[in-house]
């Protein structure tokens, strides 16, 4: 555009001279303007992007350094525990496995064979080239949560991991169970299995029948106030209702969870 | 025909469409052939017809022993909620999730879990064959559900001890 009016003056008369002149303002003002607006967005654009931002965000000045938690000595006991290092034999067996984890070995590596490798589990390295807590460790951390119902910051001392990647890892462990095994495990049985059953219940007199349904209730610590009225249930508690339909052998053909607790069983 | 109620949510819609139980089976009763398969339940729930609850006042032989024959496989119900909450201690205490679509996952990620260790535990039971055609259909998945013995070593885990990496990165360390 520069060079365009350049031209157009060097060629043209003192009136063209005159009204380029005053074109090159008019654009100098407007490229101005723009330049102005465009960074009054931007500011605008940051002002709000850092008013919305997640508070507990990665490093910055003024903000503590990350604890010097060695994720190493947390792998280092896992393995020495469970799995054995150096050729020596883990220290607890498998029913001390299965006690601590609530699940055998082989359901608990068949989650951690089908979970290692997605992006939040694989180990990383950070920004400082140090490696970060391997898959195990969360998975780990994620099961004693699930396993022992305790707090987030538990296990911290013995897996090495802060409570905010515990919280992490267990919330995508089990969105991750139940994306990947909800069409497996909790669906309705074909008629293959229908039959089966019917001949087990046959041969218990009560021929016919596909399983027992019933309803419990979960109790909800954490219900907001305003879910409070709709989720109380009889004993003044706020709880949520399971119901489920399942087998002798225990196995859970049916679930459903989520009904408020101030349901009775057959409103269910 | 095979799976008649897909979403595992909508099971009593669909048994109020007629869908659901099915009703391809026929078994027979005192002589009569039924076709209504039926699920147990207690005295609580409301009077359908694929419903069966025991009678609430037994007097005659007949009631009693109905009773006594229909709490038989009854009772397990009250073994599943002590088992599972005895597994997953997340479902005994009170549930610290902010939102119920966090508490139902929750809710539902337990009895999966439940169900992976029941059909790896009962082998002679249905769900173990159900599973067996599963992987049969998937055919060659690795079966980790063979072995049970502890040949894990540390190469599986894809973790070995690196003491002088340990000691470098703890050097590292501010």
């Amino acid at each position: 555009m520069d060079a365009s009016t350049e031209d157009g003056s060097g060629s043209s008369s003192d009136d063209g001279r005159g009204q380029s002149e005053g074109s090159a303002d008019e654009l100098l003002a407007a490229v101005i303007g723009a330049r102005s607006l465009f960074l009054m967005r931007r500011h605008r654009r940051n002002a709000a992007q850092r008013a919305r931002r997640w508070r507990f965000v990665g490093s910055e000045a003024g903000r503590r350094p990350n604890r010097p938690r060695d994720f190493d000595q947390g792998m280092r006991g896992i393995m020495r525990d469970y799995f054995g290092v150096d050729g020596q034999p883990p220290v607890y067996g498998e029913d001390t496995f299965e006690r601590r984890f609530r699940v055998p070995r082989s359901v608990f590596m068949r989650i951690y064979e089908a979970i290692r490798d997605r992006p939040f589990w694989r180990q990383s390295i950070n920004a400082t080239g140090r490696p970060q807590a391997h898959a195990l460790q969360k998975l780990v951390a994620a099961f004693r949560v699930l396993a022992y119902g305790e707090s987030y910051d538990r296990a911290d001392e013995y897996v090495r991991l802060s409570k905010s990647t515990m919280k992490v890892a267990t919330k995508k462990l089990i969105d991750f169970i139940v994306e990947e095994w909800e069409p497996i495990y909790l669906r309705p049985p074909n008629d293959e299995e229908v039959k089966r059953m019917l001949e087990h219940n046959a041969a218990r007199v009560m021929s016919g029948c596909i399983g027992s349904l019933d309803c419990s209730h979960w109790e909800w610590a954490a219900c907001p106030k305003g879910l409070a009225g709709q989720y109380q249930n009889r004993k003044k508690r706020r709880s949520v209702v399971m119901e489920t339909v399942f087998n002798e052998d225990l196995y859970l053909w049916h679930f459903f969870i989520g009904a408020p607790g101030s349901l009775n069983d057959l409103n269910v | 025909m095979t799976s008649t109620c897909n979403a595992s949510d909508r099971c009593i819609f669909d048994v109020v469409e007629g869908v659901w139980p099915l009703k391809f089976f026929s078994f027979c009763v005192n002589g009569r052939s039924r076709r209504l398969l039926y699920y147990l339940t207690d005295g609580v729930y409301p009077k359908h017809p694929f419903f069966v609850s025991p009678y609430p006042n037994p007097i005659t032989p007949a009631e009693k022993s109905f009773n006594r024959l229909q709490e038989a496989p009854r009772k397990d119900v009250e073994r599943l909620y002590g088992v599972m909450t005895a597994r997953f201690h997340i479902l005994l205490h009170p549930g610290r999730f902010g939102s119920v679509e966090q508490i139902m996952l929750a809710g539902k990620a337990a009895p999966i879990l439940h169900n992976m260790v029941v059909e790896q535990r009962r082998g002679r039971y249905v769900a173990h064959e159900r599973m067996a055609a599963v992987a049969a259909a998937r055919d060659g998945e690795p079966a980790a559900a063979a072995d049970d013995g502890h040949a894990v070593g540390a190469g599986d885990v894809g973790w070995a001890c690196k003491t002088g990496n340990c000691a470098a990165a703890a050097g590292d360390v501010e």
